[in-house]
């Protein structure tokens, strides 16, 4: 997916997954964002990467957040070149327990994400539209 | 008819499409000299009809409207006593109009070339039975150069010639297209671009003379102005006609857009200049077609880009009126203010920002790196500012429409 010459796609993150009893948990990587990042379940890997995008400005999200509280708004407007953090050959070498993925967020319509997962390997596991989708391909891959 | 009876001491020419003129070898009479266009109804109608005896009737007929005078026998032998003297004058001694008991008719002796006569006889040749087309091409020429505008336009208002001026009109036309379609089967553009200009000229609504030129500008290698006779064709047709994405005109768009450079780049430089905008300022305004390319464009980066891009449809409409359902008057007012929104867009809308026309009362804007959110806010200041600037258009509603730019694809209706 990425050539022969490796390049991680500034909308992608590796996911790896240790552990996976009633959710999955591991560590995400992702060139937007510099070192890991811990999630603990999918619901907390979603959070985290959506706010990870948000303050990168990339890729733009097609709604802004809302909320009943009024929150300083973390939201940053469209960057076509966004500030690489981590080094490709770095996230290539991290690896899941149980299973490694990478996701690549398309676009961020209707307040959810579309895009493409790949296996460790580097083949297409297939596209996703919305979460649940996406959640699909990560429990099918680690069974 | 053409030519007919002896050819006399004065055989004349008469000139009836374009420039009116009566000749003779040695003098000619024009619409100037006769200052009456009364009298040049009546010479005209003899002419036209110097083939039978006409009654007083026929000629009043002829001459006047409905009650326009009380006496047409008297007013009658005035004008021919004025048009004979002027006749005299002008060119020569002969008798053209013969008098016999309460009618008059041309004589027959005074022979005369016609010019409408000429064109059809011309267009009559060009349709012959297995005629070939470079046959066809040379009677259709000569028959496009004889016609030098519409029959009598400048005196168009009796009915006899209202009906002459319509027929002859109509023929050019069949004779303009006919020998377009002969001048594209036969590569000769040149040509081509050069009779449908003409005709344009004469009949500016008539689709197929505009897909003829820009077939043969796309041809020569035109683009610019391949693409200026397009839109400017849109714009006609659209505003004088109602006519909006012919088939025909779309059709040769798809040609347009398939265009290239004939000339060859020497320098990148040269492209550039070629394409580049001097002093680009605010919002791109252009016309649907190219919106609608510029879209599927945008589309397709969007995907590769991370950007958020939303679609914005602004509606006028009237404001009591819920179910679309227009008046007239609201109607002429929709059409009034569109301009108003133009100008309007051009003021609150950023550089990046593509906006075209897309019905006679809706506006459709692209707004590239937007949220949902930002796209409403561009839209209310848009209306906001449209309500401030225009007040009297305050009893006309614009609806927002929001969607997300996508390709077909994935569009859920």
């Amino acid at each position: 997916m990425f050539g022969e010459k490796k390049y991680y796609p500034m909308n992608g993150f590796r996911v790896c997954v240790d552990t996976a009893e009633n959710d999955i948990i591991g560590v995400a990587y992702s060139p937007l964002e510099s070192g890991s990042i811990n999630y603990k379940g999918f619901n907390d890997l979603l959070l985290k990467m959506d706010s990870i995008f948000d303050r990168s400005g990339y890729p733009q999200s097609f709604q802004e957040k809302r909320s009943f509280r009024s929150e300083k708004k973390t939201q940053q407007p469209y960057k076509g070149i966004p500030s690489n953090n981590q080094r490709t050959a770095e996230i290539f070498d991290k690896h899941g327990v149980l299973a490694t993925f990478d996701v690549i967020i398309t676009s961020r319509r209707n307040t959810s994400w579309q895009g493409k997962v790949y296996a460790e390997n580097g083949e297409l596991a297939g596209n996703f539209d919305g979460e649940i989708e996406l959640l699909d391909f990560l429990l099918s891959e680690k069974k | 008819m053409g030519n007919d009876g002896k050819v006399g001491d004065g055989m004349l020419t008469i000139n009836t499409l374009g420039k009116f003129q009566v000749m003779n070898a040695e003098n000619v009479m024009n619409e100037d000299d006769i200052r009456s266009p009364k009298l040049t109804n009546l010479l005209v109608y003899l002419i036209v009809h110097r083939d039978r005896t006409l009654t007083l009737d026929d000629m009043a007929e002829a001459l006047w409207q409905e009650e326009e005078t009380n006496n047409p026998s008297g007013a009658l032998k005035n004008l021919m006593y004025r048009l004979r003297n002027l006749m005299k004058q002008y060119l020569g001694n002969e008798e053209f109009i013969l008098t016999n008991r309460g009618s008059y008719r041309w004589n027959p002796d005074v022979a005369v070339t016609a010019d409408f006569e000429e064109f059809e006889k011309m267009y009559q040749q060009s349709r012959q039975k297995n005629i070939s087309d470079a046959d066809a091409i040379h009677f259709l020429e000569k028959s496009v150069d004889i016609y030098q505008g519409d029959f009598m336009a400048k005196i168009a208002e009796m009915n006899w010639i209202i009906t002459l001026n319509t027929y002859y009109h109509s023929m050019y036309l069949s004779c303009v297209k006919k020998l377009c379609e002969l001048y594209a089967k036969s590569e000769l553009y040149d040509e081509l671009d050069y009779l449908c200009s003409q005709a344009i000229n004469c009949e500016n609504l008539d689709e197929d003379l505009y897909y003829y030129l820009i077939l043969a500008r796309i041809k020569r290698n035109k683009m610019n102005l391949a693409m200026e006779s397009y839109e400017k064709a849109c714009r006609i047709l659209k505003d004088q006609l109602g006519i909006r994405n012919s088939p025909k005109l779309c059709s040769i768009y798809d040609e347009i857009l398939k265009m290239n450079k004939s000339a060859k780049a020497d320098k990148i430089e040269e492209v550039r200049e070629d394409i580049a905008e001097e002093n680009p300022e605010g919002v791109f305004m252009c016309g649907y077609p190219v919106f609608r390319e510029i879209y599927r464009l945008e589309a397709r980066k969007i995907s590769r880009l991370g950007e958020a891009e939303h679609i914005l449809l602004l509606s006028l409409n009237s404001k009591d009126d819920e179910s679309g359902a227009v008046s007239q008057a609201d109607h002429f007012r929709i059409k009034n203010a569109m301009p108003h929104l133009e100008e309007t867009l051009k003021k609150s809308l950023r550089i990046g920002d593509v906006a075209a026309q897309y019905s006679d009362s809706q506006y459709v804007i692209l707004l590239p790196a937007c949220t949902y959110e930002s796209g409403m806010l561009v839209a209310n200041r848009i209306v906001s500012k449209f309500y401030n600037d225009n007040k009297i258009y305050r009893n006309l509603k614009i609806k927002i429409n929001l969607e997300e730019v996508e390709m077909a694809g994935n569009i859920i209706s």
